[in-house]
C-alpha cells in the first residue's frame, strides 16, 4: 500500500505547477476582493480534485491492472484510494486552516465563519466523493465525472435551499442557533461532521469493495 | 517451492457476448519457455488475465507456481515471484524512472535495487527521464527491467514485443534467454510475432476462437508439419487424418500436413516417381504458416 500511496504523491507532484498557478490566481482574487471564503473553499476542493486526477491518470495508463499483478490485492488497491482521499482533503483542510490563521493574524477576519465553513466544506466534499467513488470504480472516471458534478450540484442546492428556508445568511448562523456558545457549537459541529464523514467513507468503501472484487481489469 | 508446472490451467471457461473461452486446459512446465499464439481475438489476453487473477466470474481451476488462483482470497504474496509485462507501459506518464524505483521498492519485499540499476545501465535508461519522454522500445525495456528486478521465477508477457523494431526485439529476447538459463525460471509469452516465438520457445500453445487447438514441443511441431505442393491427383492420395488444410488452384494443390513421416513412410514420393508424375515438393514449415493454414482450415 505504501508503494501505491508514494506513486499517487509522485503523480500529483508532477502536476504541482498547474495546481500551484491556479491556487495563486485564487489567492490574488481573494486579496483583491478582500474575502478568503472562496479561497478556503477552493483549497479543500483542490484536495479532492487531486484524487480525481490520480484516478484518471491510473485509468488512462491502465495502472490498476498492472498493480494487481504485483503483491497487491483488490482490497489494498481500494483502501489506498480511500486513504488518499481522506489524506488529500484533510491536507487541503489543514492548509485552509493555516490560511485562515494568517487572515486572523492580519486582522482580516475573526475566523469564526471560515472555521465553520472549513468543517462544513470538508464534510461536503468527503460526502460527495464517498457517493461518487463506487460509481468511479464501476463505470470508470470519465463517465463518473458527470455523476460527480451532478451529485455535488444537488448537494449544494440542498444546502443552499435549506439555508434559504431557514433564512440563514452565513454558515456560522446555521450552526450557532438558539444562543449556543460558539465554542460548544464548533465542537458539536466537529463531532457531527466526523461521524458523518466516517460513516460515509465506510459505507462507500464497502460498496466499492463489492464492485472491485467482481470487476474485470 | 519446486513445482513441476509453473502454470496449470484446467477447464478454463469464460463467456462474453459473442465470444467464449471454451474449456481451455494446458500446463507450462517449470524451466521452459512456452509461446502462446493465436490470431487477434482468439483469447490469448483473456487467458493471461485469468492466470493473473484479473478475471473474476470464470470457471475452471488455475494454479501459478503451486498457488491456486482464488479471487476471493487476499493472499498476494505469491506475486513476489512473478514478473508481468503487458503490451504497453502502465506507469503514470509523469513519473521519472527513479520515482518508479522508489515505488517498486515499496511494492515488492524482494525488490533488488542493484539489479534494477544494472538493467537500467544495460538498457541505457536515464533515471531522470519521465515515462512520457521514453520511446516505445525504452518503455518496454523499463517494464522488463521492473519485471526482472525482484525474485521472479515466472515471467508472463502479453504481446510485450509488439510494435518494437527487430533490433530491440532481439535485445529483449537475449535477456529472456538469460532469464531461463537459471534453472527453475519459466517464461510464458503471447505474441503475434511468430518469428520471436520460434527463436525462443520450447513449447507452442495455439488458441483459436477460444479453443485450444494444440500444445506441442516446438521442434517436433516444425519437424512434423510440412507444406506439400503437388498436383490435385497426388493430393488426393494424402491420408485425410494428417491433412490440416488443402488449397487447390489452377496449377497445384497446397496441403499442410501434420505428420510428414506418415506421408513419407506411406510411399507418397515413390508413388509419384513410379507413375512418372511431377515430383511433389515437401517444404519445411514455420509456426506462422502452421497458424495461418490452421485458421484457414477452420474458416472453410
Amino acid at each position: 500500500m505504501k508503494g501505491l500511496l508514494i506513486k499517487d504523491l509522485y503523480t500529483i507532484a508532477g502536476y504541482g505547477k498547474q495546481y500551484g498557478i491556479v491556487f495563486l490566481f485564487m489567492a490574488v482574487w481573494s486579496a483583491v476582493t478582500k474575502s478568503i471564503s472562496f479561497l478556503t473553499m477552493y483549497t479543500i476542493l483542490l484536495g479532492g480534485m487531486l484524487i480525481l486526477s490520480t484516478l484518471s491518470i491510473d485509468e488512462n495508463a491502465h495502472f490498476n491492472r498492472y498493480a494487481l499483478t504485483m503483491p497487491v490485492s483488490r482490497r489494498t488497491l481500494l483502501i489506498e484510494k480511500y486513504i488518499a482521499l481522506v489524506l488529500f482533503i484533510g491536507v487541503g483542510s489543514l492548509f485552509t486552516c493555516l490560511i485562515v490563521g494568517g487572515a486572523v493574524a492580519m486582522h482580516l477576519s475573526d475566523g469564526k465563519e471560515e472555521l465553520v465553513m472549513i468543517l462544513v466544506m470538508t464534510t461536503f466534499f468527503l460526502l460527495s466523493y464517498s457517493i461518487t467513488f463506487p460509481i468511479i470504480f464501476k463505470y470508470g472516471i470519465e463517465k463518473a465525472r458527470y455523476i460527480y458534478i451532478l451529485v455535488t450540484m444537488v448537494m449544494a442546492l440542498v444546502v443552499i435551499g435549506g439555508a434559504s428556508a431557514l433564512k440563514l445568511e452565513t454558515v456560522s448562523e446555521s450552526v450557532m442557533l438558539a444562543g449556543i456558545p460558539a465554542f460548544a457549537a464548533v465542537l458539536a459541529l466537529l463531532g457531527i461532521c466526523t461521524v458523518i464523514d466516517a460513516v460515509a467513507v465506510f459505507l462507500s468503501y464497502q460498496i466499492s469493495l463489492k464492485i472491485v472484487k467482481k470487476r474485470e481489469w | 517451492m519446486n513445482v513441476e508446472n509453473a502454470i496449470e490451467v484446467k477447464n478454463l471457461t469464460k463467456v462474453y457476448n459473442g465470444f467464449r473461452l471454451d474449456d481451455v486446459s494446458f500446463q507450462v512446465p517449470t524451466g521452459s519457455v512456452v509461446g502462446f499464439i493465436g490470431e487477434n481475438g482468439a483469447g490469448k489476453s483473456t487467458t493471461i488475465k485469468a492466470i493473473l487473477g484479473l478475471l473474476p466470474d470464470r470457471e475452471g481451476e488455475i494454479q501459478v507456481l503451486g498457488h491456486r488462483i482464488d479471487n476471493e482470497k487476499d493472499d498476494e504474496s505469491w506475486k513476489e515471484q512473478i514478473g508481468v509485462v503487458f503490451d504497453e507501459c502502465n506507469f503514470p506518464p509523469e513519473l521519472k524512472i527513479k520515482m518508479i524505483a522508489n515505488v517498486m521498492k515499496n511494492m515488492y519485499q524482494t525488490w533488488d535495487e542493484q539489479k534494477f540499476t544494472d538493467y537500467l545501465m544495460k538498457f541505457e535508461l536515464p533515471l531522470e527521464k519521465k515515462v512520457k519522454e521514453l520511446s516505445k522500445g525504452m518503455k518496454m525495456k523499463l517494464c522488463i527491467a521492473v519485471a526482472l528486478s525482484h525474485d521472479s521465477r515466472l515471467l508472463i508477457l502479453d504481446e510485450a514485443t509488439s510494435g518494437l523494431d527487430p533490433v530491440v526485439r532481439n535485445e529483449i529476447l537475449d535477456i529472456f534467454r538469460e532469464f531461463v538459463e537459471n534453472a527453475g525460471n519459466t517464461i510464458f509469452l503471447s505474441s503475434h510475432i511468430t518469428s520471436d516465438i520460434e527463436k525462443i520457445a520450447d513449447y507452442i500453445i495455439f488458441i483459436h476462437k477460444g479453443k485450444l487447438l494444440f500444445m506441442e514441443n516446438k521442434d517436433d511441431l516444425i519437424y512434423n508439419y510440412a507444406l506439400v505442393k503437388c498436383t490435385g491427383e497426388q493430393a488426393a492420395r494424402i491420408p485425410d487424418k494428417i491433412i490440416v488444410y488443402r488449397e487447390d488452384n489452377s496449377y497445384e494443390a497446397i496441403v499442410l500436413v501434420r505428420d510428414k513421416e506418415i506421408l513419407l513412410k506411406g510411399g507418397f514420393m515413390e508413388t509419384a516417381t513410379q507413375r512418372g508424375e511431377i515430383t511433389p515438393v515437401i517444404d519445411r514449415v514455420g509456426i506462422e504458416d502452421i497458424m495461418l493454414y490452421t485458421v484457414k482450415s477452420d474458416r472453410l
